[in-house]
């Protein structure tokens, strides 16, 4: 009686599991990249030079022209920085005169480019902050490197330069170079 | 005695009379082996997938997926990204693929798996070792997806129409 028992729940059992079946599916994702590419507000590669205009000695201004977005890629899964840095003093040519350490200024834009304008996921400086010989964080991902954000197609950082010009400073055309640098 | 055969008869009529068997790939487990970012349309051959059903009158096949190709450390592959293809389905009077259109080459279109049951194939009446083909791809790996071992579990279900 028990045998019989038994093998009427193994076959109830055996019956009862054949109406789905499952497959297991892997895939190895591999490469890798930790790039920067710079655009201008249009999207287009950004030239490498702006120029953000004519300013009075003592003001503090934000052209639109000193804007430009950082394609920052990275698919370490961990957390990257965008700095800004003074690499070249803005210096006028011709006359050797310079403005002071911290006269160009940066600040990070709140609008975004990813779809549907979500905010980035990390921390975006836009409080103007001072561009030095020292590198400044403009933004930090989040502690996943941005992971997921965007489809997985990078974070684009607006930012906007500036300058803050010194009261007594002379007229002239100043030119310098600001470094951007994306690292872990 | 006599009840027991009479309960088991009884629990056999309500037993499902339709049957659906992953015959391909071996083991049940289909690896796409490693595909590089910002690339695409990875699947074929190892992601084909053969079924093997046994209906007792008009059925449903259906396929589904538990979640998201994901990695131990919770990255995920784009949740539309992997995606089905009929391409072979015995006989025309027996079934017809949903959603319906059929391309030249007898192809579907690509479709992508979801949370749920997807229908796949409809069949028209009982039937016995129907066969259906079908190829996965991973349709697209983004540009900063994260290394990884991404896993998924794909399952198909048949039911009464």
């Amino acid at each position: 009686m028990k045998k019989i028992l038994v093998g009427g729940f193994l076959i109830l059992s055996l019956a009862l599991a054949a109406s789905q079946d499952t497959v297991d599916l892997a895939v190895s994702v591999i490469g890798n990249v930790f790039t920067l590419e710079l655009q201008d507000a249009n999207a287009f590669p950004a030239a490498g030079s702006f120029e953000l205009g004519s300013l009075e000695a003592g003001a503090e201004e934000f052209p639109v022209n000193g804007v430009i977005v950082a394609g920052c890629k990275s698919n370490t899964g961990r957390q990257w920085f965008l700095q800004a840095e003074q690499a070249e003093p803005l210096t006028d040519q011709i006359t050797g005169a310079r403005l002071p350490d911290g006269a160009a200024l940066v600040r990070g834009l709140l609008s975004t480019r990813s779809p549907g304008g979500q905010d980035l996921p990390g921390n975006l400086i836009s409080a103007p902050q001072k561009v030095t010989a020292r590198p400044v964080t403009v933004y930090s991902s989040t502690f996943r490197g941005d992971a997921g954000f965007n489809n997985y197609d990078g974070t684009y950082v607006p930012l906007n330069f500036g300058v803050k010009v010194p009261d007594a400073m002379p007229a002239g055309h100043y030119s310098g170079r600001v470094l951007l640098t994306l690292t872990e | 005695m006599k009840k027991f055969f009479l309960l088991l008869l009884i629990l056999s009529g309500w037993l499902p009379a339709h049957d659906i068997e992953i015959v391909e790939p071996g083991a049940k487990r289909a690896d796409l082996g490693g595909v590089q970012i910002d690339s695409g349309f990875y699947g074929a051959p190892p992601g084909n997938i053969k079924l093997r059903i046994t209906a007792a009158g008009p059925a449903v096949i259906y396929a589904g997926i538990d979640g998201p190709l994901a990695s131990a450390e919770n990255f995920q592959l784009p949740f539309d990204g992997l995606q089905w293809q009929v391409y072979y389905w015995t006989g025309q009077e027996n079934g017809q693929p949903f959603p319906g259109e059929v391309l030249q080459g007898g192809r579907t279109n690509w479709v992508p798996y979801r949370r749920g049951e997807t229908p796949i194939i409809k069949i028209n009446q009982a039937v016995s070792n129907y066969e259906i083909q079908l190829g996965t791809t991973v349709r697209r790996i983004p540009a900063v997806q994260p290394n990884g071992l991404y896993t998924a579990k794909i399952r198909f279900a048949i039911d009464d129409f």
